[in-house]
């Protein structure tokens, strides 16, 4: 490696306020995504970036704590959404499970967008590790604003008022921006 | 190729460190990101009976790297991995575990094991793998339009022609290094097109082993048309023209199927047919058959699933081999469930499965379900019966959840002339997973796992038990703890370990850094990570996981 180079990278590394799309100053727009829903409809993160606070999470259906923490996102989706939030359940079941996926949103009443992300391309873009449950907040002007992997009945009152601070921010811009008349 | 990963590293950390250097305004249009996953572990015997074997791996170290950066910006998305691995054996005599002797006679077996012979003067050569393990970039080439170069995952329809996905960090990550192009035609047709030559996770995780690419080239294409409301037809071609060739020149798989989301009384249909036909060096060629349903329907609250599978010698996988000496499968042929994973003729067997699941109340659920499974293998062909079933009760605003459920599963095996006993195994389980809040950020997580077994060898039945209980606590936004106690009776051999004890901590405070550990030991056996089950070696040792995310 170019020695002259090390520092750079150990500063990098070492800097997380720098980089910190994902914990600090969130910093340019998010990756947009197509894919299908449950249902087979077309889901374009691009549609909603910069419009509504999105939350990504991830799962699979055969992980315990994600249908938990799933349950208490339908909870916050059902109060919230007509404020902009908008819930997006990223299935990373593979072929094995995936034919699951309907059946735990129809018994557990989810009614926000339910996606799959069969090749884990969608992954790619936001949890290269994979992991599951694993969330990500994307804030009104469509950056990253939170991640967290894992979930805990104790992790609810954060996510939430993470949720509602971020809410709060995009009411405040749309009274003192003019709003983009674009499709929702 | 691992000075170009260095070189690639150093750019983008070099690029991160200017941009942060220039303090850009909030609304910059380029965001980086960081996951970095640094993990060591200290292995020590792990009680398999192997310790002096070919197949040795006891008593080394290794330090694992998986350093994702991404860059996204408007119409394009751009990032790398790259993955460093070191082993290295280790068996001080201050353990005070075997002599000198025995200590050389292991070294030598874990070494070997990892195709590595003694220099002249004793020493060994180092064992590692150290590369760019995946680079891409994904332009916007039109609305609706977007093309991939480098490292993408692939997969059409359930899989059955062509599955290269991840599915964990140091697990099953295969991908293809090419190009790939998706489309949108007229608002309803959706075109995929791809070439690209097999990249897999070269450092296979459960059993610590090198392995190279099989770079076999595979190309394909996809179309799919919406019918209406989102119900689709669809149509895929794989072939496969192999690199290695020394049995195997390639294959190819075409297929179509059906999705419709949206028919009456709720029902949704998945159906889908693949031809596959393999060329060999040697041999003639052979065909495949796969065919897969999967329905379900909405009664109310009860909603009912039937699938039915068949897969005539169904076999699509590189013409190289792993570091276990296996071939990397191309594609993945869906089940029901993971104990039909039991199976062991998956790609030659006809089968079908029926579950309702029915919600009583809000928060209670119920599910029961049967399955069978005929093998189709022309020798020693496994028929499997299985039921199972459980309920699921939240409470406290389902904040807290306990789960119950249980199964039997009952296989039989065709052996003609050798034994008239054709029982080939009986499981029997119970599982119960529960999560429960305390107090504040305090929660509870309790699992029990208990598997009771019956396997005849040539008719000879034998009885042993797997289970596994853990206990954990968990402070949200702090860490948590967990203890736990696992058994595997199967093998009563000496130096086989049967009882095992582990516990474990981690730490989440920072956002931007959490950092699990874990001491003892841990049964092998059939483990699923993600729905997708795998064999794993027993576990002995101390291990430390950082997750950088920045």
């Amino acid at each position: 490696m170019n020695r002259a180079c090390l520092p750079a990278v150990l500063a990098a590394l070492a800097a997380p306020p720098a980089c910190g799309a994902a914990h600090g100053a969130a910093l340019g727009p998010a990756p947009g995504f197509t894919a299908r829903t449950v249902d087979g409809v077309a889901f374009r993160l691009g549609d909603h970036l910069g419009r509504n606070v999105v939350v990504l999470a991830f799962w699979t259906s055969v992980c315990a704590s994600c249908k938990t923490e799933l349950a208490h996102l339908q909870d916050l989706y059902e109060e919230l959404s007509d404020r902009g939030l908008l819930v997006v359940a990223v299935s990373m079941d593979d072929a094995v499970t995936v034919g699951n996926v309907r059946t735990v949103r129809d018994r557990l009443g989810f009614t926000f967008p339910v996606v799959l992300d069969e090749d884990s391309a969608i992954a790619g873009l936001y949890n290269p590790r994979a992991a599951t449950p694993f969330t990500v907040i994307l804030d009104g002007r469509g950056r990253r604003a939170w991640s967290h992997e894992g979930f805990t009945p104790g992790d609810s009152p954060e996510i939430e008022a993470r949720i509602r601070s971020l809410l709060a921010d995009l009411e405040s811009r749309a009274t003192t921006t003019p709003r983009n008349d674009g499709p929702p | 190729m691992r000075h170009a990963a260095l070189a690639a590293a150093c750019l983008a950390a070099c690029a991160t460190t200017a941009h942060a250097a220039h303090h850009q305004p909030p609304d910059a249009n380029v965001q980086y990101s960081i996951t970095e996953t640094l993990i060591s572990e200290w292995l020590w015997d792990n009680g398999n009976g192997l310790g002096e074997s070919q197949q040795a791996d006891d008593y080394y170290w290794d330090v694992k790297s998986r350093l994702n950066i991404g860059m996204s910006s408007p119409g394009l998305d751009a990032g790398l991995r790259v993955d460093t691995t070191t082993f290295r054996w280790f068996m001080p005599g201050w353990l005070g575990e075997g002599e000198e002797a025995d200590r050389a006679r292991r070294q030598a077996s874990w070494y070997a094991r990892h195709g590595r012979l003694p220099e002249a003067d004793g020493s060994y050569p180092h064992v590692g793998d150290y590369r760019l393990e995946r680079a891409w970039a994904l332009v916007d080439v039109a609305r609706d339009w977007r093309l991939r170069a480098g490292d993408f995952p692939a997969q059409f329809g359930r899989g059955i022609a062509l599955s290269l996905r991840k599915i964990d960090e140091l697990g099953v990550d295969n991908a293809l290094r090419g190009a790939r192009i998706d489309g949108r035609l007229a608002d309803r047709v959706d075109v995929t097109a791809l070439a690209g030559l097999v990249n897999v996770a070269n450092v296979n995780e459960r059993f610590n082993l090198i392995a190279e690419d099989p770079l076999d080239l595979v190309s394909g294409g996809r179309v799919s048309v919406d019918l209406w409301g989102g119900n689709r037809a669809a149509v895929h071609c794989v072939h496969v023209d192999g690199r290695a060739e020394e049995v195997e020149r390639g294959a190819l798989a075409c297929g179509g199927g059906i999705e419709f989301f949206d028919l009456p009384f709720g029902i949704s249909v998945h159906a889908e047919a693949n031809a596959l036909r393999r060329t060999f060096v040697a041999a003639p060629d052979s065909h495949g058959f796969a065919a897969y349903a999967d329905v379900s329907a909405g009664l109310g609250p009860v909603r009912l699933r039937a699938e039915y599978k068949r897969y005539d010698d169904f076999v699509l996988s590189s013409t190289g081999q792993d570091a276990t000496r296996t071939r990397w499968e191309l594609n993945h042929l869906p089940f029901a469930d993971s104990a039909d994973q039991l199976l062991e003729s998956p790609t030659s067997v006809q089968g079908g499965h029926l579950r309702a699941d029915w919600q009583v109340a809000d928060d209670v659920g119920v599910f029961a379900a049967v399955a069978a499974a005929d093998g189709l293998e022309s020798e020693n062909d496994m028929d499997a019966v299985h039921g199972y079933g459980g309920v699921e009760f939240y409470w406290d605003d389902r904040r807290s959840v306990v789960r119950l459920s249980g199964g039997y599963r009952h296989t039989w095996q065709s052996i003609p002339d050798v034994a008239d006993h054709d029982d080939y195994r009986v499981i029997g389980y119970a599982k119960l997973e529960s999560t429960v809040r305390l107090m504040g950020p305090l929660s509870l997580s309790l699992g029990v796992l208990h598997e009771h077994f019956t396997q005849w060898d040539l008719g000879v039945p034998a009885e042993f038990d797997r289970g596994t209980t853990s206990l954990g606590v968990d402070w949200a936004g702090i860490g948590g703890a967990y203890a736990m106690f696992e058994y595997d009776t199967q093998n009563r051999a000496p130096g086989v370990d049967n009882y095992f004890a582990s516990g474990g901590l981690h730490w989440t405070q920072l956002d931007w850094l959490s950092v699990r550990a874990r001491v003892g030991s841990q049964r092998g056996g059939r483990k699923c990570v993600s729905g997708v089950c795998r064999e794993f070696p027993p576990f002995d040792g101390v291990r430390i996981e950082l997750v950088v995310r920045l």
